[in-house]
């Protein structure tokens, strides 16, 4: 290996912080988003002068992290379930009426197949665009949009938007 | 993908998705040793953390959430007061009992109120394992405001008590965990036996099980309060037979 601790210390440094929030948007746990970043850093630490010199290391860790996030996706479908948001382990407390919203959204959230969760974690948290969540994720452009409708779908369903769409969630969206 | 007729219904979920996703990540912060674990190859220490962490109480929250986010996920008002529910509810578990008349809430933290009374029936969600046969568990919550410009540390003091056939030691293993916990350790109160934890992860939280009686367990959990607070909140309960 011959890489430059500095820089890559400085990357990780000024963009470290929104790689964990990426990580925890797309597994929904936080420690588990800890592990994966540090793995998809190790494998970029390995390559770290190739990957640096190419500019945009940024991305391959986004890319790594979404392929782990599947992988770790799979293990745990083989797990008992654990129920439970790491919000109220320890993590945050939201306004009352706001927390059980989020609740609601999260227990739909967390159910939904890996595939249409970090589709809509791409496109509608982190603001890609179907072309560039398909890059991303390794899929066309079409397997997005199917993606995102069913999910936007299940969405709509289980917490009966259909019905409700004129009405305000309450505590929501603040 | 086929126009909906529910546009502001796709628009609605996706304003909740990106809500419930920013709640998600808000209080994330990158350990400062992330590089250096990396560079030194060092496994990740919160595996290490996590063998160590207590299996503490976080069920009266989503306890609360299970009673007033119904199926669909909307949020409704909680319902009838159980006080006003016949206490043959409890009938086919004949250990437990309502404990709605024969609890009060002495002494309450300035600045916190009841977010509902009397007591809720519930099912504990967060639990690992279902409920005991022969036990039912009850929910008081009482909230005040978050600080100014910290609207997550809103302070709560949330009240599980489960009757029958109650086991402390096998409540607590039931129970989900939180990020740095410390042991329990026995807690002063006037009657029975209790243990109790801190955790000073995001929000300082304290835990105590407190068994007054062979047949009642009160747990009292006290999130952004003063474990000081949340002690003399649990030593002012009184109790009649």
């Amino acid at each position: 290996m011959n890489a430059d601790p500095a820089t890559f210390t400085a990357f990780v440094e000024e963009r470290g912080a929104g790689l964990l929030r990426f990580a925890v948007a797309l597994t929904g746990d936080h420690d588990l988003a800890e592990d994966l970043l540090q793995g998809a850093l190790e494998r970029v630490y390995r390559k770290w002068d190739r990957i640096a010199r190419r500019g945009d290391p940024e991305s391959y860790v986004r890319r790594a992290l979404v392929n782990a996030t599947r992988d770790s996706w799979r293990q745990r479908q083989r797990r008992p379930e654990r129920i439970g948001l790491r919000d109220e382990e320890g993590g945050s407390y939201a306004p009352w009426d706001e927390m059980l919203t989020r609740k609601a959204v999260g227990g739909v959230v967390e159910r939904l197949p890996h595939r249409q969760r970090t589709v809509i974690v791409l496109r509608y948290w982190a603001d890609l665009t179907e072309a560039e969540t398909a890059k991303l994720m390794g899929v066309s452009v079409g397997t997005v949009k199917s993606q995102a409708h069913r999910a936007l779908k299940a969405l709509r369903e289980q917490l009966s938007l259909d019905d409700q769409a004129n009405e305000p969630v309450r505590g929501a969206g603040r | 993908m086929t126009a909906h007729s529910g546009e502001p219904a796709d628009e609605r979920a996706r304003e909740l998705v990106r809500d419930y996703l920013d709640g998600l990540v808000e209080d994330v912060e990158l350990p400062d040793d992330m590089a250096l674990r990396v560079i030194m190859g060092s496994a990740p220490p919160r595996r290490a953390r996590r063998a160590a962490q207590l299996s503490l109480v976080c069920a009266a929250v989503a306890t609360v959430a299970v009673t007033t986010v119904l199926g669909a996920g909307i949020v409704r008002d909680p319902g009838p007061s159980p006080a006003a529910s016949p206490v043959a509810t409890a009938a086919g578990r004949p250990a437990a009992y309502d404990p709605t008349a024969m609890i009060k809430f002495g002494y309450v933290p300035a600045g916190l109120r009841e977010e509902n009374t009397p007591l809720l029936p519930g099912p504990g969600l967060m639990e690992t394992r279902p409920v005991p046969e022969g036990t039912r568990r009850w929910l008081m919550v009482y909230r005040g405001s978050a600080p100014p410009g910290q609207r997550r540390k809103v302070p709560l003091i949330i009240v599980t008590v489960t009757t029958g056939k109650v086991d402390p030691s096998a409540t607590r293993d039931t129970l989900h965990t939180l990020d740095q916990a410390r042991p329990f350790g026995p807690v002063w109160v006037p009657r029975g036996t209790a243990t109790g934890s801190t955790s000073r992860g995001h929000h300082h939280q304290s835990i105590v099980l407190w068994r007054p009686r062979p047949d009642l367990v009160i747990l009292v959990q006290g999130v952004n309060v003063a474990t000081e607070e949340t002690y003399r909140f649990l030593r002012g309960i009184a109790l009649s037979d």
